[in-house]
């Protein structure tokens, strides 16, 4: 893979691929992760078919990697993502310390789902992406990815009645 | 999408983060990245340069041994006939054993006619009344009990869809005036999310109204299912996840059957059983 091509995803598409590792491990320290991404893409560009777009292969390969990362359960540090929004100067701190609790909450319920349903939600729901770019990412059929994504809004709507989180 | 859904889709929205990387930081990572890109290359421009070299050596050595075997094959030409008499009794030597071949050929069949699918049938199971709601009203009607064998699929359909055929692997079950239907079948083997892929080039039609596929509800019944709804007119299925096989429910009807339709579909899901 030519230095250019890799450099150019880099300035296009790191910020995108930091942002989805920062929903999906529920903590901003991605950086290190974000770099293996660009690392792993430049050793299997031989598979990269130019089928899908080069930031839903990127997003694919930084999915696989956020995975292997959560199974050894090192990261997730809710107060350092909660400290990541930005909120408008005339917000109150009453209401940012709610907001903000709405938003912990909610994060701690993605997380608590299976993990079919954290992938739609985090990149339907969160990211906004497409059914086609979403279902090119997990490699599903179109029809899966709708189909999920209803089950996972209602999963989640459980576990956050449900509560109970830690703090 | 209820409004309910619609409120939580908004909320994780609001999950979106504005933050980006550290320059600094992207800036060395950028050169990291690019280090790597020029090892890989390196790397890739060595192993291509080994490999083409290892073929030129095997095709070299490849060269020089048939041309050895040629030199030596001209030097031995006066013996063939021999070697070929003692190849046609190697031939009439072999013949039982091609016989032999033939006869397990033969076994392997009448294993294979063994192993074949048993043909889909219905059988009633006695009758029923059940009281559903037409707009509204309370309406008591009569439903019969089938099973769908060979695979134990019991339901319940009204007996105004009382009628029925058998053609392959489907039951269709149809109104007097043919004018409204209700099609079973079951695939073998199968995803419920693979065959939906499937149904959906079925109703590629132009239809004033398509609903998006949509998960069936689990009170009905507790099988995992999809359900798609089209109309004029109106039509649709259910595909329903029964172990390790796909129950496909295809139903179509007259609009003005419209309000007797639905509670008269809602039996049937209501009563899938296996």
């Amino acid at each position: 893979m030519e230095e250019e091509l890799i450099t150019d995803w880099f300035d296009s598409y790191s910020d995108d691929i930091y942002k989805f590792l920062v929903y999906y491990m529920s903590t901003p320290d991605v950086e290190d992760l974000v770099q293996e991404v660009f690392i792993k893409a430049i050793d299997r560009y031989d598979s990269f078919k130019g089928d899908s777009s080069p930031k839903t292969w990127l997003i694919s390969i930084a999915r696989n990697l956020a995975i292997d990362e959560a199974r050894k359960k090192k990261r997730q540090d809710w107060r350092k993502l909660i400290k990541t929004y930005d909120y408008k100067t005339e917000t109150s701190p009453e209401e940012k310390q709610l907001a903000n609790e709405a938003k912990q909450q909610l994060h701690q319920a993605i997380a608590k789902l299976k993990q079919d349903y954290r992938d739609v939600v985090v990149l339907r729901g969160i990211e906004e992406l497409s059914v086609a770019e979403t279902a090119s990412i997990l490699k599903w059929p179109d029809t899966k990815v709708s189909v999920t994504f209803h089950r996972a809004l209602k999963a989640l709507k459980g576990k956050v009645k449900e509560g109970n989180y830690e703090s | 999408m209820n409004p309910n859904d619609e409120e939580l889709q908004k909320e994780l929205k609001d999950l979106k983060i504005s933050v980006s990387m550290d320059s600094q930081k992207k800036e060395s990572m950028k050169t990291a990245i690019r280090k790597h890109a020029r090892k890989k290359r390196k790397r890739t421009t060595l192993k291509k340069a080994a490999i083409w070299l290892s073929t030129a050596a095997a095709l070299l050595v490849s060269g020089v041994l048939v041309m050895n075997i040629i030199n030596s094959n001209q030097s031995v030409l006066p013996t063939e006939e021999h070697d070929t008499s003692q190849l046609s009794e190697n031939t009439s030597e072999k013949e039982p054993a091609d016989n032999r071949t033939e006869e397990n050929t033969d076994t392997a069949e009448t294993f294979d006619n063994a192993q074949e699918p048993e043909e889909l049938s219905v059988t009633e199971q006695g009758t029923e009344n059940q009281i559903i709601m037409i707009e509204g009203m309370e309406e008591e009607v009569s439903v019969t009990n089938y099973v769908l064998e060979p695979y134990g699929i019991q339901y319940q359909m009204d007996d105004i869809l009382g009628n029925y055929t058998v053609d392959g692997d489907t039951v269709r079950h149809y109104s007097d005036a043919d004018n409204t239907s209700v099609s079973l079948r079951v695939v073998e083997n199968a995803s419920h999310d693979d065959v939906v892929s499937d149904l959906q080039s079925e109703y590629k039609g132009d239809f004033n109204y398509r609903e998006e596929p949509a998960p069936t509800s689990q009170d009905e019944n507790p099988y995992e299912g999809i359900r798609q709804h089209f109309s004029d007119p109106p039509q649709g299925y259910y595909a329903y996840q029964i172990g390790e096989n796909v129950l496909v429910i295809q139903y179509e009807y007259v609009i003005e059957a419209g309000d007797g339709m639905g509670p008269r579909l809602q039996v049937l899901r209501e009563s899938i059983d296996h």
